[in-house]
């Protein structure tokens, strides 16, 4: 043990883990001083990042519809009687809005605004490694982006922004571990939380913890924000149940969720800057 | 300068490895490329150079991709070390020694990164992916490390005849 001590490698290696341990603790509390760091690096490299993510995009979507050519008829015949349904449904729908907005006026309560302020942003990196999902986008504070503002796509929710730098902004996605986002049940109105590829959740999947155990949940029931936390607004499609289950000795239940955006083909994101002029996010 | 060198294709590496190897991407793991670089480097250069290697890789995914800085820096740091110790002695000619080594080297990485998740309360249930994430992904760094150690081996013989020899 005495010789170990005497060996200066040992003593080296040490004094770099402190530095790193002190670093980590240090850096964790302030962000202010961690984005100094961060800054310069994401200036100077997201220009290549940007072409190549595009390219590398590119190819990825050139490869995967050589296999999709021979459905295209048959997806297409598909595809046209949804449209058709949907122009039902189109309809059906702006006669309730109408109706909504004549009812909402009548009891004397306040039009809901689903308009939100966007800002368009590309994605210029992904998280190099297979246990985070963290993707890096081209907007940062120079475009009114803050730390805490839901970043969807026209599909539907992607996340939301964990850090923000001048020009840069790092966005966790909802399959990320450590995400967290309220949720409901479109159909039955169940509030629950939705985590990140957590234990039983297959990988790409989110889990819906907290419903209550007498919640009717079936396979394909839509999954949207409840709005409850403040990050994500209320309404956003986020996903589809895929699987229900009753834990056995608890009083809730989960759902599997399959994210409705897919989430490895990400090119451009829309962040919500705003919602009926409440501004995202949290104040620096 | 080598150094310097090495710094510059750590970054490229990184940036490769964030944007053009989400291609190589199959059920939602792809290789580690830096890493495998880190690896290769302490078997050819030995513990302090995989140390160093590590520490770069880890450093520059922290800044760009992390919350705080050191976590992935102090994993990779370890695991170069580790992988260049405990590789001191082997003959590693062959190329399935590389492979094996890479393979092991790879799994203690993990085995080190789940270990910080559980200190620094990163993710919630590590020991649940093991099978889906350090298994595969170990098993990818381990097809790739014969062209990356073959890379690494050419690199240092350049650097060898521009720096020593050359100047």
């Amino acid at each position: 043990m005495l010789r170990l001590f005497r060996n200066k490698r040992w003593w080296l290696l040490l004094v770099v883990m402190s530095v790193l341990a002190f670093a980590m603790s240090f850096t964790a509390k302030n962000n202010d001083l961690f984005n100094r760091f961060s800054l310069p690096v994401i200036t100077a490299i997201s220009p290549v990042q940007k072409v190549l993510s595009t390219a590398s995009l590119t190819i990825k979507e050139g490869l995967g519809t050589i296999p999709e050519i021979f459905a295209l008829k048959k997806q297409n015949e598909e595809l046209l009687k949804q449209v058709r349904e949907l122009e039902q449904y189109k309809q059906r729908f702006l006669e309730y809005q109408r109706e909504n907005i004549n009812l909402r006026s009548m009891l004397g309560l306040k039009q809901r605004n689903f308009q939100y302020e966007l800002e368009a942003a590309e994605v210029i990196g992904r998280d190099p490694g297979n246990w985070f999902n963290v993707i890096l986008i081209d907007k940062g504070e120079n475009n009114g982006i803050k730390k805490d503002m839901a970043v969807i796509t026209d599909q539907g929710l992607v996340g939301y922004t964990i850090s923000v730098g001048k020009n840069y902004a790092k966005v966790l996605l909802i399959t990320d571990d450590r995400s967290s986002v309220s949720a409901m049940i479109e159909r039955t109105r169940d509030n629950g939380i939705l985590k990140g590829t957590i234990d039983p959740a297959p990988r790409g999947y989110v889990k819906m913890v907290f419903l209550p155990q007498e919640a009717n949940i079936v396979k394909g029931d839509i999954v949207i924000s409840s709005g409850l936390g403040g990050i994500v607004p209320k309404g956003i499609v986020i996903g589809e149940v895929v699987e229900a289950k009753k834990e056995p000795y608890d009083l809730m239940q989960y759902a599997i969720v399959k994210p409705e955006v897919d989430l490895q083909k990400l090119e451009q994101v829309f962040v919500i800057k705003s919602q009926n002029g409440n501004q995202g996010g949290s104040n620096p | 300068m080598r150094m310097l060198a090495y710094f510059f294709i750590m970054v490229v590496l990184l940036v490769f490895q964030s944007t053009v190897m989400e291609l190589f991407k199959i059920g939602g793991i792809k290789p580690d490329l830096p890493l495998v670089f880190a690896l290769c480097c302490s078997l050819a250069k030995g513990e302090n150079m995989g140390a160093f290697m590590g520490f770069l890789n880890g450093i520059f995914e922290d800044i760009i991709y992390g919350s705080f800085l050191g976590f992935n820096a102090l994993i990779k740091f370890l695991t170069g070390y580790i992988q260049g110790y405990a590789a001191r002695d082997i003959f590693k000619g062959p190329a399935i020694i590389t492979m094996g080594l890479t393979f092991l080297g790879s799994i203690v990485y993990n085995i080190i990164f789940i270990f910080m998740s559980l200190i620094f309360n990163e993710i919630a249930n590590p020991w649940y992916f093991f099978m889906p994430i350090v298994l595969p992904s170990a098993l990818f760094n381990m097809i790739i490390s014969p062209f990356v150690y073959y890379a690494v081996v050419k690199i240092e013989r350049f650097f060898d005849y521009y720096f020593n020899v050359k100047y």
